[in-house]
């Protein structure tokens, strides 16, 4: 048979000899290999102190935008929710009465918008389904754990980003899409 | 490949286990260190004329240092083979590390037969 890579070796099995049935010289070699590694650079880190940094095309929990005025970016055209190949979406349509002009940028909007983020698979492309430009997924932030499975279906009320402008959800690095 | 216990038990039973099997391992280190290693004995103390005190507490330091390089190498061989397999670790002792210690014992008393 081909091998598949240029790493293929041929192991045959073959009686050891009396110094290799020892396994004293491979008990020393690998000790002196131990040794070697407590004097090196450890490669875990303390987790729940240090953290690594993500990734930049890292996807994270999503985040509902708002524009620039306050107002939900979402018009609930449910395209996220067709493109999601988890089926994780779910949401309800309402009409956006006169008086909410500032809270919906269009004339329809989520009444309720929810992601099973059991059923997730931060695949991203409810980001690229998107025409309004409203769902982005975080590059900073986890999902965390939960007790229970309830809880794991996010609300606007966690999604939306907050109306505060300084509080706002920076999501550039994602829109520009340089990677 | 578990060792039962580790399966077997949980919490503070598991740790009652393995804190006796460490007090074990101090045991073994603390005899090997005094029947082997000279115990409190550091060499060429004596010839240094420290007051007694000192060398009192010296010794309790060599002991305990003695003791520690015992528990290390101890924990070393852990990390290194997790899990010797049963049966080769039988072929090792008694086909291998007796003989050879023997043979230790008789080079042993050959030399000292040949110095003196
Ligand atoms: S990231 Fe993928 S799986 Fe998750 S909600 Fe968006 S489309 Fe669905
Ligand atoms: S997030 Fe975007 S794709 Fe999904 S319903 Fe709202 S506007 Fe449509």
């Amino acid at each position: 048979m081909e091998p598949l890579t240029s790493r293929a070796q041929v192991v045959e099995k073959k009686k050891m000899n009396l110094w290799e049935r020892m396994y004293l010289p491979a008990i020393v070699g690998g000790m002196a290999i131990t040794l070697k590694h407590l004097f090196k650079k450890k490669v875990t880190v303390k987790y729940p102190e240090q953290k690594r940094e993500f990734s930049k095309v890292w996807r994270g929990q999503h985040v509902l935008k708002r524009d620039d005025n306050g107002a939900e970016r979402c018009t609930a055209c449910g395209l996220c929710a067709l493109a999601c190949p988890a089926e994780a979406i779910t949401m309800d349509a309402a009409e956006r009465k006169p008086s909410e002009k500032n809270l919906y940028r269009e004339e329809k909007y989520a009444a309720r918008y929810e992601i099973d983020m059991l059923r997730c698979i931060f695949c991203g492309l409810c980001e690229d389904a998107c025409p309004k430009e409203a769902i982005f997924l975080r590059d900073d932030k986890i999902v965390m754990s939960e007790f229970g499975r309830k809880p794991f279906v996010y609300g606007k009320d966690i999604l939306v980003e907050p109306m505060d402008p300084t509080k706002r959800i920076d999501i550039s690095a994602r829109q520009k899409k340089t990677f | 490949m578990l060792g039962g216990y580790h399966t077997e038990y949980s919490s503070m039973k598991l740790g009652f286990y393995l804190f006796s099997e460490y007090i074990n391992m101090f045991v073994a280190s603390a005899v090997m260190a005094t029947l082997y290693f000279g115990g409190y004995h550091l060499p060429f103390i004596s010839g240094l004329n420290l007051p007694h005190n000192l060398i009192a507490m010296i010794g309790v330091a060599a002991l305990f240092i003695k003791i520690f390089l015992f528990m290390f190498f101890f924990m070393w061989v852990r990390w290194t083979i997790p899990r010797f397999r049963y049966d080769q670790l039988m072929n090792l002792g008694w086909k291998i590390l007796i003989p050879l210690s023997i043979l230790n014992l008789l080079i042993t008393g050959l030399v000292i037969l040949l110095v003196k």
